[in-house]
């Protein structure tokens, strides 16, 4: 059975971080985009997920991945993903072809300053 | 929920030929990559590539279960050559065929072109799709594109 879970790392008022991490594929995927919708019930100004301990990532996982994505473009909620550079998750979002609604960056990485601009 | 046990056959005749029968409940990816994983290393395949190939294997049986009609099941099919796997996954031929097609405009598609060497999808000779053949060839050997 395809196991994940969704930790919530850290909450202040402006700043969500959430670390994702064991096996999202298509017999999952819709638990974690609702764990992950749930996770984020506030309205921060920023969210952060770090995949860092995630072993397995297909297309039925980017896909919801790029659907929070535009979720929290329209909510003006900046997003970005923590991923390893060379890990399997990071190649297969990079394959997929990387929606220009979020940030990508590795968990060496400093994290960048937050800045919602108004469109 | 009762999972039926998956068929695994292995052809005596030829020693690097496997075939795993499953249902197209998705419960059964998680096994089949552990499997794939086990294959790839028993290949001497390097673990960059080993991940390719589990992740290709994944996405070539998540789009044929999507894409099965009720009671038909998915075959994976495992074929070890001295520098490379080829899997052809197509589902079983029901008594009355729908017309079929596999979407490869998808980001399955994308992912699965960017993991595999090579890919291609099966016609049944009639009017729809069987199902997909890929091909992953260890680290430093180069396979023809067509």
């Amino acid at each position: 059975m395809t196991m994940a879970t969704v930790d919530i790392v850290s909450d202040d008022t402006e700043r969500l971080v959430l670390a994702v991490s064991g096996e999202i594929d298509m017999a999952n995927a819709a638990a974690m985009q609702q764990e992950l919708l749930s996770a984020i019930s506030n309205q921060p100004t920023s969210v952060s997920v770090d995949l860092s301990g995630l072993t397995f990532l297909d297309s039925a996982g980017l896909r919801i991945l790029f659907t929070l994505a535009d979720r929290l473009h329209v909510l003006q909620i900046e997003f970005e993903l923590v991923v390893p550079v060379d890990s399997v998750p990071r190649r297969a979002i990079e394959l997929a072809g990387f929606p220009s609604l979020m940030t990508l960056r590795t968990p060496t990485e400093p994290p960048r300053a937050v800045t919602v601009t108004e469109e | 929920m009762n999972h039926p046990r998956p068929t695994v056959s292995h052809d005596t005749q030829a020693d690097t030929q496997f075939e795993i029968r499953l249902d197209t409940d998705p419960f059964w990816l998680s096994p089949l990559r552990a499997f794939v994983t086990d294959l790839a290393a028993r290949a001497d395949f390097d673990d960059v590539t080993a991940a390719d190939l589990r992740l290709a294997v994944d996405e070539a049986h998540s789009t044929m279960i999507t894409a099965a009609a009720d009671g038909e099941d998915v075959i994976g099919r495992f074929a070890l050559a001295a520098d490379r796997i080829t899997v052809s996954v197509e589902l079983t031929p029901s008594p009355f065929p729908a017309r079929r097609t596999v979407p490869t405009d998808t980001f399955s598609w994308k992912v699965l072109r960017g993991m595999a060497d090579e890919v291609e999808l099966v016609p049944d000779g009639v009017h729809s799709t069987l199902g997909i053949r890929l091909t992953k060839a260890k680290a430093g050997v180069r396979l023809r594109r067509w």
